[in-house]
């Protein structure tokens, strides 16, 4: 028995797990058999959000498009200008099996190009992430709204700026069921409903409605929408009288998350109203999960967060809906975030015992790693993290805290000590990382020690691709970009960097010629040529596409030519 | 009814006594008992596995009983979900090549999606990050490639080498 004697689809259910990297590269070039295998393969996911130029271009030449189900293409930081690069090879008319097709921080006439083709109506999933969340033009959403009615979609996410979508004709769609929008009012909200009677999921991001409006609360005999069971409101500034006003239209929930930074935080951190209300209005709900974070500044005492947990400790949220809840009250920023755990919220802010008051509703608390099993990224402020850490050196677990991390933000305003990073590799398995974004102070006095110590954290997350690199100088307006060079192991792909000038930049394409990408901002007071940098790289002969706003430059590379 | 259990038969002629909720998670098994109206006292044969295989089949449903049903399989549910296997899968399919192909075959056999995903997931994973050479090492595979297209595949790979 081996692998070539398994059967047809067997081996293509093992392709079904594939990357395409792995598939066109590698595992077509293994012996004739498997070359026809992965060309007769027809269910082809194409993900293109983390690939290198060179690689994209020659598995392009490889596409059939009527055997692609899936197509995921970005102009994210990793693949600056690959969407409209695709589609100068392209045209999405080809892919006349598509079934979903995912664009992200796509350019507005990128977007336009691509709604004015014929784009098959085999789609079922789609997915538009405008670029740095711009508002469409009114022309692009009723060629949007077009396009929904001709669709028999069953999943659509737009991601968009502001409440521009509210301009934007919303068609019957009978076959949605999942739908994913930012900034919606509560006017739309219930248009929404009403046009998508078997929707049954619905996540609204940025949801502030009362911003805009209260229509709900206008409403003498609001519709009840049935049909939805989970709903999902995240960075939710709403208060618990609005909340529980657009809630209570939906009374067939059995999941409801809500992540918020209430305007109001006394009345919704309150258990005993949630009690009252989800009692009444939502009898079906199954799981709650909720991340509230105060905005404002208050002054609690250990007895104040008791208080507040033991709303939550209740026969209704511990035995009949094993619901539980944490509170912590960070002291030197007077912030309260009160949240279900596991913790629902994938960003977290750490902070160390030592420097929070915290409570949990459970009698036996549950140990850190689970509440914190579903956490993907983590901001640290280092410098006040260390000092707490230092008044509680043997309570470290010897688990990691973070066991399932992969982006890691540190704020540090001073020199890089040894323990801080020997926290770090206690707490987080940095094998997991794949972004680091931190802000280097360059500080000379202390430069030897930040240098060595950020060595040894690179060599731990050796698994690392993204770095991310905003300098923070506290002894002059001098960045040297040699030192800042210095840092970027020679295994990063995808550079993010804050520069002040053209020399910074050729300094960076003569050390790390690796990259496949490169985000340059430009530092807030100045102003930055970054049509020099472009005459630059085409100077050196560099294969690359971009796009570039005021502040950024983005740039997808691909192989410096010869000659 | 829980507990209540039917005699299957391998290929090599043994008869297992499995818990028919158990052996339901087989959809090849369930239909022949529900659709085909077998008698639950009757041996059903299992022409294509041996016994070995068949008790870390047996071994696998029985630690999965209680999983929630996995969705449909159509192509819009096709999503390419991660790689990562549970640590227990990962220790029951520490075995050698050979038993892993026959785990894979017989999952296909009884159609058991679960078993069949996640021992089709483990050879990806002995695939990704590998180079052609590495994959024909791993695999025992012959490269048959002729010296002409083998000159292009090297080219190919030089222009793609670490972009």
């Amino acid at each position: 028995m081996s692998l070539l004697t398994l059967p047809v689809e067997i081996l293509y259910h093992i392709i079904d797990y594939l990357d395409i990297s792995t598939i066109f590269l590698s595992f077509s070039n293994v012996c004739t058999y498997l070359r026809i295998i992965s060309k007769t393969y027809n269910h082809y996911q194409f993900d293109f959000r983390s690939i290198s130029k060179t690689k994209f271009h020659y598995i392009c030449q490889l596409i059939q498009p009527e055997n692609i189900l899936s197509l995921t293409l970005s102009d994210e930081n990793k693949t600056p200008g690959e969407i409209r690069l695709f589609f100068s090879l392209f045209n999405i008319d080809q892919f006349t099996r598509l079934l979903s097709l995912t664009l992200l921080e796509i350019d507005e006439d990128d977007l336009n190009k691509i709604l004015h083709e014929n784009i098959t109506s085999t789609i079922t999933s789609l997915v538009i992430n405008w670029r740095e969340s711009h508002c469409p033009s009114q022309t692009t959403l009723t060629s949007l709204s077009s396009i929904l009615n001709r669709l028999k979609l069953r999943k659509l996410e737009l991601k968009t700026g502001s409440y521009a979508i509210e301009e934007m004709l919303w068609p019957v769609q009978y076959t949605l069921e999942h739908l994913i929008l930012m900034y919606v009012t509560q006017k739309q909200y219930c248009t929404i409903l009403r046009e998508t009677p078997n929707l049954k999921t619905l996540t609204l991001n940025h949801c502030s409605m009362h911003k805009i409006d209260e229509y709900i609360i206008t409403l003498s005999d609001p519709i009840l929408y049935k049909q939805l069971t989970s709903l999902i409101l995240t960075d939710s500034r709403m208060m618990m009288n609005e909340l529980t006003s657009v809630l209570s239209l939906t009374p067939s929930l059995n999941y409801l998350k809500i992540i918020s930074l209430p305007d109001s935080f006394n009345t919704i951190s309150d258990g005993s109203h949630w009690e009252q209300f989800i009692s009444t209005n939502l009898p079906l709900l199954h799981k709650f999960e909720f991340f509230f974070t105060n905005m404002y500044n208050v002054y609690y005492e250990s007895r104040d967060v008791q208080l507040l947990i033991s709303r939550f400790q209740t026969r209704f949220w511990l035995e009949e809906k094993h619901w539980y809840v944490v509170c912590d009250y960070i002291d030197y920023l007077n912030q309260t975030m009160l949240y279900t755990i596991p913790l629902c919220s994938t960003d977290f802010t750490y902070e160390c015992q030592a420097n929070k008051i915290s409570y949990s509703s459970l009698l036996t608390m549950e140990t850190d790693t689970v509440i914190t099993e579903n956490v993907r990224a983590i901001n640290l402020t280092l410098t006040k993290l260390m000092a707490g850490v230092a008044t509680m050196k043997n309570e470290l677990s010897n688990q990691y805290l973070f066991r399932n991390l992969t982006r890691l933000t540190i704020d540090v305003d001073q020199e890089w000590s040894k323990e801080c990073v020997e926290f770090l590799s206690k707490i987080i398995n940095l094998s997991r990382l794949d972004k680091i974004t931190f802000n280097p102070d360059l500080n000379p006095n202390s430069i030897h020690n930040t240098l060595n110590n950020i060595h040894i954290l690179m060599k731990l997350a050796y698994n690392l691709s993204t770095l991310a690199i905003h300098p923070y100088s506290s002894s002059n307006d001098i960045i040297n970009m040699e030192i800042i060079c210095s840092m970027i192991p020679h295994h990063i792909k995808y550079l993010e960097l804050t520069i002040r000038d053209i020399n910074s930049m050729k300094i960076i394409l003569d050390q790390h010629e690796q990259l496949w990408s490169l985000t340059l901002l430009a530092s807030s007071d100045r102003s930055t040529p970054w049509s020099d940098f472009i005459d630059e790289l085409i100077y050196r002969k560099k294969d690359f596409v971009y796009w570039q706003s005021y502040y950024s430059l983005h740039i997808w590379f691909g192989q410096t030519r010869k000659y | 009814m829980a507990g209540h259990k039917i005699k299957l038969q391998s290929n090599d002629g043994d008869i297992f006594d499995v818990e028919v909720e158990i052996a339901k998670l087989s959809i090849t098994i369930k239909t022949m008992l529900e659709d085909l109206s077998m008698n639950e006292e009757e041996i059903i044969p299992l022409p294509n596995i041996n016994s070995a295989i068949f008790k870390k089949v047996i071994q696998w449903t029985t630690h999965h009983k209680d999983d929630p049903p996995l969705p449909p399989e159509d192509d819009e549910n096709r999503e390419k979900n991660t790689n990562d296997i549970s640590s227990w899968d990962q220790e029951f399919l520490k075995v050698d090549q050979g038993t892993l192909f026959e785990l894979i075959l017989a999952a296909n056999y009884l159609d058991i999606k679960g078993l069949l995903d996640v021992t089709c997931t483990s050879v990806a994973n002995m695939i990704k990050g590998k180079t052609s050479e590495e994959i024909r090492q791993t695999f025992n595979i012959k490269n048959d490639f002729t010296p002409q297209e083998e000159e292009q595949i090297k080219k190919e790979n030089e222009w793609c080498e670490n972009k």
